[in-house]
């Protein structure tokens, strides 16, 4: 119950507050900010960029996820593991550093202009639509790639082999495998869809005029909290129709799953293709991932360049780590029991709890943040609002339906006779759930952990509006600090901010592995 | 020449060897339950006669032809011409029961005057004509059955093989699949292979077992 | 939204209050997590529109210098000052700021009339000329960039005012920055304020009729003049002498200095005290060292090169002390009121 209450007053309130306040007009209702925001035509206009924006970026994540998913889900690809994990790196930095690494490279003073005098061109294409389609689909490709992995390897293979038994692959992948996983495709879509609409950094670095950046930095949101509020309702439409999709996708058709066990799913031999499509796919990593990070090292691994980071964000990358670290903590906490409640719907209403933290998790940074400053920074919670746990409060909202998603993921590979043993062996609710529960989804829980600290780290729009004066994160700082800032201490500090992702991660890894090795 | 043959098959996993040895011939239109106490190979044996895994070493045949030998397939599931009935039945969600027994008719490139006429025929037989157009999710674990045993005789295979497919229901149930299996069995003549742990199943259903143990296969 | 309707709006809602205080408990533990860090006693809060790279140090050097922890809440290039603006309106009931240090003197105004500041003369700006600064004292300019001319040193002619961009001789030799964005809208904002409606937006068709180009930032429209792809720009003063200084083929002309011409666009920083903010006194001292002779002296030989606005101060050589330049005689709340209202010009120009 007190996920819910939770989950409710960091996420929900807010929102309410900022719908309402939108609506309350020089002391009486009013339709009026909503008159003149959504009747300006220039509104509409970044709508429309903002959702041809997350159109392409979706077609481009979705193509290319779904088709690597399945190469490295179902074929006997070599280093298939590996090939995901570098598709995946993107996922564990703020998708402006890919944006800069980019820059580092096709920019007019970039790497490629020193050997070919097409700096313009090359700076025009990146600081357009094509640039952003790019950094953006490469940021978000991870999730439909992950996301199709995960179904694949759900997917009952007897399923396949039915099928395999009277036609080929081709056949086979377009009429069952394909059909069978549309669920978490769809999913997959609709979460880069929705996050590409929300995306604040890369767009702002891009000079993109996108929804959620000029709804808060141009005229018609500006000086007038109401409007802005106002000119975010077409976002906020946006996503609850997505969240409508999600909630029909999920619960519409119920597919059997098989969660872990042997996996005895036959792999697609390439055959004579594998060196080709190989070639293909390391071709396509080195484009997508690899370029964009080598910008970044190339400019950004000088020692002065580190150093004068590091003496400039020093103490703001030691916060992100803490930040990140205590919000994935009391997000793992959170999502265990938001994932309780909504596993053994023990509570009426329980979808409603796991479709706000859904909706919260879609929402634009910029939006969430303005709310929770507008029901926080009162005289009387100012013992809240000016500490960094303003910041988290933001994080627990906005990623609660990450932990609370992975985390049911491992309670749904778990049977529910299991707690029912420990209830009828006379457990109490107490002893049922860290006796039991607990160390059952401990593989889940890390997982959320891990995930969680990710996006609390690499999150940009949050920090900005949040963090506390003389608090910054590495991500707001190094934001800020672009504004002629030298780039190679802005690469510096996109590198410092690698490194701060794949550190704990590294550590993660190997506790996972001497975890596991004993059992 | 016999309609499926295993020539010394050996099979490992993870250094342990699930099927050593192994060699056994099935005639054509006979009815054959491969027994065996859990662990002792009798799904990778079905796996192996289906496609989806290759023999270490040894040789398996179907109708007389060289299917798989020595960790290579040569002929892929989909042109040995065979149905199976999987434990957990397999029928594809998505699809409607009609669209379920369509694909491997699709797969053999056949009209679809040809396809209505023979899924008719099939869904008649197994009693479900009233139910093409419903998903299985819909029907009784006895109708699912029954769909499950359509799509696997659509396609006219030389064999039929089933993985444990009565092993999830009720007696009464069993009884009354069996028999349908034997009329099925006796109207169409084709090859049955039946994998069972089942002894009762054994008797009913087979006219030979094999039975498998440690590895080795008894024929009897 | 003036302070009455915020009133009623948090009044409004008085379930929301209430579910606040009955969940302090649960924030509690967060808080408890992180160590409550309010109510440093020797602290200021200052939210800074400043490039942060040009800003910091002046800070750092004021907490060496007086002992006064300063927590610094830095804006994005892209968001330019909307980020900490939307943080200072947001928290206008419960202020967390002490002082706002604008990059230019619109937003500084805005804050005036939104009520967010609070009058404060300084006495180390009173050698600054009055017209940097708010009459009421709501807000004090202080380092300042100019808009100045970069023009290519082979170029065929040498412009010397902001018409050269509408004279037919110089067709399609000059390049001006997006005017929808930045220092290039206040420019415009500016010409049309002194020159009125109806001549400015004959300058915009001649512009378009003169086959000007448009970059995305004034450092790019530099970046062409230097490569020689066109022969002059408008561009901020900071620009114009980072280029110098790297050796680029440029000269630097202040425009429009002749008798009768209108002069050149200065904008100046500018600061301003939060009303209610939590360490008033601090805030007084910080603005008394923003706006010093020393914090000039330091920006203009930053890499900003900052025009300081006392009398003088030294200046490096790219630039000429402010008493030697004929500056543009513009209202900066005139100029922010004129900037909102010729945006749809602007936008219909550039063709959005």
């Amino acid at each position: 119950m007190a996920a819910v209450v939770v989950l409710a007053i960091v996420g929900l309130l807010p929102l309410c507050l900022m719908v309402g306040s939108s609506l309350w007009v020089d002391g009486s209702l009013s339709s009026r900010n909503y008159v003149e925001v959504l009747g300006n035509a220039r509104t509409w206009i970044l709508f429309r960029n903002s959702l041809v924006l997350a159109t392409l970026t979706t077609a481009v994540a979705g193509l290319a996820g779904v088709s690597l998913g399945i190469l490295v889900a179902r074929t006997d690809l070599p280093f298939s593991s590996s090939i995901a994990v570098v598709f995946s790196l993107p996922l564990l930095f703020p998708p402006y550093i890919l944006a800069v690494g980019w820059f580092e490279i096709l920019g007019r003073g970039g790497i490629l202009a020193r050997w070919i005098p097409i700096g313009e061109t090359t700076s025009r294409w990146l600081f357009g639509l094509p640039g952003a389609v790019l950094v953006l689909g490469s940021a978000f490709l991870p999730i439909v790639l992950l996301l199709t992995i995960t179904y694949l390897r759900g997917m009952n293979p007897s399923l396949e082999q039915a099928a395999r038994l009277s036609a080929g692959w081709p056949a086979v992948l377009r009429r069952i495998t394909i059909p069978l996983i549309t669920p978490g495709i769809l999913l997959s879509l609709v979460l880069v869809f929705l996050l590409s609409m929300g995306e604040f950094g890369a767009p702002a670095f891009l000079r993109i005029d996108v929804f959620p950046v000029a709804s808060f930095t141009q005229s018609s949101a500006f000086y007038n909290f109401g409007a802005a509020t106002a000119a975010a309702m077409p976002l906020i439409a946006v996503v609850l129709a997505g969240l409508l999709m999600i909630q029909r996708i999920l619960h519409g058709r119920a597919y059997s799953f098989r969660w872990g066990g042997q996996s005895t799913l036959e792999r697609i031999p390439l055959g004579r293709k594998k060196p080709i499509v190989l070639l293909a796919v390391v071709v396509l990593a080195a484009i997508l991932v690899g370029v964009p990070l080598a910008g970044v090292l190339w400019r950004g691994s000088s020692v002065a360049a580190l150093s004068d980071a590091l003496q400039r964000a020093g103490e703001s990358a030691i916060r992100s780590f803490v930040y990140a670290g205590l919000s994935a903590t009391f997000l793992s906490v959170l999502g265990f029991f938001v994932a309780y409640l909504v596993y053994r719907r023990s509570v009426a209403g329980w979808w409603s709890v796991d479709a706000l933290a859904l909706f919260l998790f879609t929402l634009p940074g910029t939006v969430l943040g303005i709310g929770l400053i507008a029901l926080w920074n009162h005289p009387s919670t100012n013992w809240i609002y000016a500490t960094p746990a303003m910041l988290m409060i933001g994080f627990v909202a906005q990623y609660a339906a990450l932990s609370s998603r992975i985390v049911l993921a491992g309670f749904s590979q778990m049977s529910p006779s299991l707690e029912e043993a420990a209830e009828v062996a006379g457990a109490g609710w107490f002893r049922r759930v860290f006796g039991i529960l607990t160390p059952l989804v401990r593989p889940a829980l890390l997982a959320s952990w891990a995930v969680t600290f990710v996006f609390c780290l690499r999150d940009v729009a949050l920090p900005l509006l949040l963090a506390s004066p003389g608090r910054d994160t590495l991500t707001a700082r190094t934001m800020t600090l672009m504004a002629n800032g030298s780039s190679e201490l802005i690469a510096a500090l996109c590198l410092l901010a690698v490194l701060l992702a794949l550190l704990p991660l590294g550590a993660i890894g190997i506790a996972w592995r001497l975890w596991r090795t004993p059992a | 020449m016999s309609a499926i043959e295993l020539q010394k098959v050996w099979k490992t996993y993870g250094g342990r060897s699930v099927v050593s040895h192994l060699s056994f011939r099935i005639e054509k239109g006979e009815r054959v339950t491969i027994h065996g106490p859990s662990g002792s190979g009798k799904t990778t044996v079905l796996r192996m006669l289906a496609g989806f895994l290759a023999p270490d070493e040894g040789v398996v045949l179907i109708g007389g032809q060289e299917v798989a030998a020595n960790g290579k397939i040569h002929v892929g599931p989909e042109h040995r011409n065979l149905g199976m009935v999987f434990q957990d039945l397999a029928l594809w969600p998505h699809l409607t029961v009609y669209q379920n027994l369509e694909f491997a008719l699709k797969a053999q490139g056949l009209t679809a005057d040809v396809r209505r006429q023979r899924i008719g025929e099939v869904l008649a037989r197994v009693r479900l004509d009233e139910f093409s157009g419903t998903y299985p999710a819909r029907l009784s674990g006895g109708q699912q059955q029954r769909v499950a045993i359509a799509r696997a005789l659509v396609a006219q295979p030389l064999a039929l093989l089933m993985d444990e497919p009565l092993s999830n229901l009720d007696d009464d149930l069993k009884d009354e699949l069996c028999t349908h299996l034997l009329d099925l069995h006796a109207q169409l003549g084709f090859t049955l292979v039946y994998v069972t742990h089942s002894k009762e199943e054994m008797r009913k259903i087979g006219n030979r077992a094999i039975l498998l143990k440690d590895a080795k296969g008894v024929s009897v | 939204m003036g302070q009455e309707g915020s009133q009623q709006l948090a009044a409004g809602f008085p379930v929301a209050r209430r579910t606040v205080n009955r969940s302090c408990w649960i924030v509690l533990s967060l808080a408890a997590l992180v160590g409550c860090g309010t109510g440093r006693p020797n602290a200021v809060t200052v939210y800074v529109s400043e490039d942060q790279i040009f800003s910091e140090s002046i800070l750092k050097d004021f907490k060496r210098e007086t002992g006064i922890k300063v927590n610094a809440v830095f804006d994005t290039e892209e968001a330019k000052s909307t980020g900490v603006m939307n943080r200072l309106l947001a928290e206008k009931n419960n202020p967390q700021a002490d002082v706002y240090w604008a990059n230019e003197p619109v937003r500084a105004d805005v804050l005036r009339q939104q009520g967010i500041s609070t009058p404060y003369k300084p006495v180390s700006a009173a050698e600054i000329p009055d017209r940097f600064k708010d009459q009421q004292g709501y807000w004090t300019g202080f380092s300042a960039r100019a808009r100045l001319l970069v023009v290519n040193k082979a170029a065929s002619i040498k412009p010397a005012s902001a018409l050269a961009y509408v004279d037919p001789k110089t067709k399609g030799k000059g390049v001006i920055a997006n005017p929808l964005f930045g220092t290039t809208t206040a420019q415009m904002a500016a010409l049309f304020t002194l020159w009125g409606d109806e001549k400015g937006k004959q300058f915009l068709a001649g512009l378009k009729n003169n086959k000007v180009k448009l970059s995305t930032s004034n450092g790019e429209s530099a970046d062409f003049v230097a490569s020689g792809e066109f022969e002059f720009a408008l561009v901020d003063s900071d620009d114009a002498v980072d280029r110098v200084r790297h050796g680029k083929p440029l000269e630097i002309v202040y425009p429009d200095q002749g008798e009768g011409e209108v002069g050149v666009l200065i904008l100046p920083n500018a600061v301003a005290l939060i009303r209610g903010g939590p360490n008033a006194e601090n805030g007084k001292k910080l603005i008394e060292y923003l706006v010093s002779k020393e914090t000039e002296r330091k920006l203009a030989f930053a890499d900003c090169a900052q025009i300081p606005l006392h009398p003088g101060v030294a200046t490096p050589k790219e630039i000429k002390p402010i008493e030697q330049t004929k500056t543009m005689n513009v209202n900066y709340a005139d100029l922010g009121a004129k900037l909102q209202a010729i945006q749809p010009i602007l936008k219909e120009w550039v063709g959005y």
